[in-house]
């Protein structure tokens, strides 16, 4: 059995949809825990940024305007190769600022 | 229990080997899919991946280390390996020689 | 006791280092052609200056990581590549014109064409790099570089009027020739705000393991150093506005302004302006060599270190021996040095955003510096001052480009 391998780094920054085909935002962020020896996959976390908002997101930022905001996509919630998650984007829980601990 | 953010941590971060030697830096994360949630299996240390990212495709393959020799994420990740048995080192150890 | 060392050696270095081909190529040419009405742009591009070699020394001191190894990690490679490719190409080409400024005081002293002296300097420069030691070459030149208060003499004997030279510390806009005005706001803007100085600066504080303990005496250093530093930028200015612009010299290339040092002086301010622009030049080209081979190093995760032997660290030394090469090359084309050095700071200025904002960002970052994050008004001073002198760089560099036609 051939094993199917995402490479991270080529999809992060990519748009992801929900389950309805709505557009919820950009890939930002893998959550990952030691389960054993291995590195497991706990979330996603799913931002307002193309790069170019999440500049200037940042840039407010310096001034002290501006969250950062987003949605968390758990492990099983989400199609990795289609960017895409099974569920509609009103069951995924929200965060703004600093998203809570994972899982 | 301790979450590593990939993105934050792990890529892009400096990778040193067991001696403290800088091996250059991590350009790509590999996971595996499967019926439970995706692992972490690879770290690729390739400048050929780090092109890649921006849509250029150099060819070769990417210098793969298996995550479990990776010993902890601090600011830089470090491996249980020795750089100059790897491919990463290759040139400097070619030009080192040159150097006499 | 050692701290209160490494403030007077910093300080020195500052002071020793802050002259370089474009900021006595941008004064000079201001004073002579603007009088006292462009010291504002090098009192901006200072305050700039001091608030952001005090950000880099907090960043590295705090964080232990160099700016461009953060901005790798922190923003990623696609995005680091832009900084990291605009950053190694104008500096590669202000390596060129500090190459090209002491192959001219090379020429002013022995009347050998400059291009002859490309080959040697450029040899001594990686010679140095090569065998000698890291603190000999940063003290040794921030030593010789004193030289350089030679301009400060100059305009202490030359009596100028106070209540004119504190009128060009306030903006005005000429009633001609306002775009080669503005040009120069500019070029003094990118020659001020170098970027490769505190990217060098950043890599020291690495380089030498400062911590949090050194955070007051890397304040000192800024403002004392860069403060001190500048005042020799303004001499030279005010000695350019004090000797040449009554006799209506326009500074073409290098040698017209000589006569800065030689009508207070006499002959001595003869090879005292050769010997500080040679010193200058190539204390400056060292510092550039070093941060072209840091950026490649630092951004690919390769070994770096002047204080390593060229064997253990061999493709940082192989990159700045290259980047020597290359910019020696650029000097024997035989273009005028001058002009090379006021295009390389107008482009500075221009890509100032490139590499300051994300700079910037890192700075208000809380995971690489906690407690020590920006304030607002570091936060203000520098975001102000970088788009300004973008936005002016947009307008009066194709303005001077068909002006100069």
């Amino acid at each position: 059995m051939s094993a199917r391998e995402i490479h991270l780094e080529r999809i992060i920054g990519e748009p992801v949809r929900d389950c309805t085909g709505r557009k919820i935002g950009h890939l930002e962020e893998v959550r990952a825990r030691c389960v054993g020896d291995e590195l497991v996959v706990v979330d996603f976390l799913v931002g307002k940024g193309a790069l170019v908002e999440r500049f200037s997101m940042q840039l407010l930022g310096l001034f002290g305007i501006g969250r950062a905001e987003g949605l968390i996509v758990p492990w099983d919630k989400m199609d990795l190769e289609r960017l895409c998650t099974h569920c509609p984007r009103e069951e995924l829980r929200r965060f703004s600022g600093a998203p809570p601990e994972a899982g | 229990m301790k979450t590593t953010a990939l993105m934050r941590d792990v890529l892009d971060a400096q990778v040193m080997d067991r001696n403290g030697q800088p091996m250059g830096r991590v350009d790509g994360i590999v996971l595996e899919l499967g019926k439970g949630p995706p692992r972490v299996t690879y770290v690729e240390i390739s400048v050929r991946e780090a092109w890649r990212r921006l849509g250029l495709r150099l060819k070769g393959d990417a210098y793969r280390v298996s995550w479990s020799r990776v010993i902890k994420v601090e600011k830089d990740v470090h491996l249980g390996v020795d750089a100059d048995d790897t491919p990463p080192r290759a040139l400097e150890r070619w030009l080192r020689r040159k150097l006499g | 006791m050692k701290k209160l060392l490494n403030v007077a050696l910093g300080i020195l270095t500052s002071i020793g280092g802050f002259l370089d081909a474009g900021s006595i190529a941008t004064s000079a040419q201001a004073g002579a052609e603007f009088g006292y009405s462009l010291l504002w742009p090098i009192a901006l591009g200072t305050i700039c200056v001091i608030f952001l070699i005090e950000m880099s020394g907090r960043f590295s001191a705090v964080s232990g990581s160099s700016i461009t190894s953060a901005m790798r990690k922190r923003f990623g490679f696609p995005f680091f590549v832009v900084p990291f490719a605009a950053g190694t190409l104008v500096n590669l080409l202000v390596l060129a014109s500090e190459i090209g400024g002491v192959c001219i005081a090379l020429e002013l002293v022995t009347g050998v064409a400059f291009q002859l002296w490309a080959v040697p300097v450029a040899l001594a420069l990686w010679g140095l790099l090569w065998f000698a030691t890291f603190d000999s070459i940063e003290y040794g030149s921030a030593a010789l570089g004193l030289v350089t208060l030679a301009f400060v003499v100059a305009v202490v004997l030359l009596r100028p009027e106070a209540k004119e030279l504190a009128r060009g510390f306030v903006p005005t806009l000429p009633a001609q020739e306002q775009a080669h005005y503005l040009f120069f706001v500019v070029s003094i803007l990118g020659a001020t705000i170098a970027p490769y100085l505190f990217l060098f600066y950043s890599s020291g504080v690495v380089e030498d393991k400062w911590d949090k303990s050194y955070l007051r005496a890397n304040r000192v250093i800024s403002v004392v150093g860069m403060g001190f530093g500048a005042m020799i930028s303004m001499a030279v200015l005010a000695a350019a506005a004090l000797t040449l612009k009554p006799l209506g010299i326009l500074v073409e290339q290098y040698h017209q302004a000589a006569p800065m040092l030689v009508a207070p002086m006499g002959l001595a301010g003869f090879y005292l302006f050769a010997a500080s622009l040679g010193i200058a030049c190539f204390g400056a080209a060292l510092e550039l060599s070093l941060v072209i081979g840091y950026t490649f190093a630092q951004g690919f995760g390769w070994s770096w270190g002047e204080s390593l032997e060229p064997r253990q660290a061999a493709r940082f030394s192989a990159v700045y021996t290259l980047a020597i090469v290359l910019a020696m090359l650029i000097v024997l084309s035989g273009l005028n040095p001058l002009k090379l050095t006021m295009f390389s700071m107008a482009l500075t200025a221009l890509i100032l955003p490139v590499s300051m904002v994300p700079f910037l960002v890192l700075m208000n970052d809380e995971q690489y510096l906690g407690e020590h994050r920006n304030g607002r008004l570091s936060n203000a001073v520098v975001l102000v001052t970088i788009v300004l002198a973008s936005l002016i760089a947009l307008a009066a560099i194709p303005l001077e480009i068909m002006g100069s036609k």
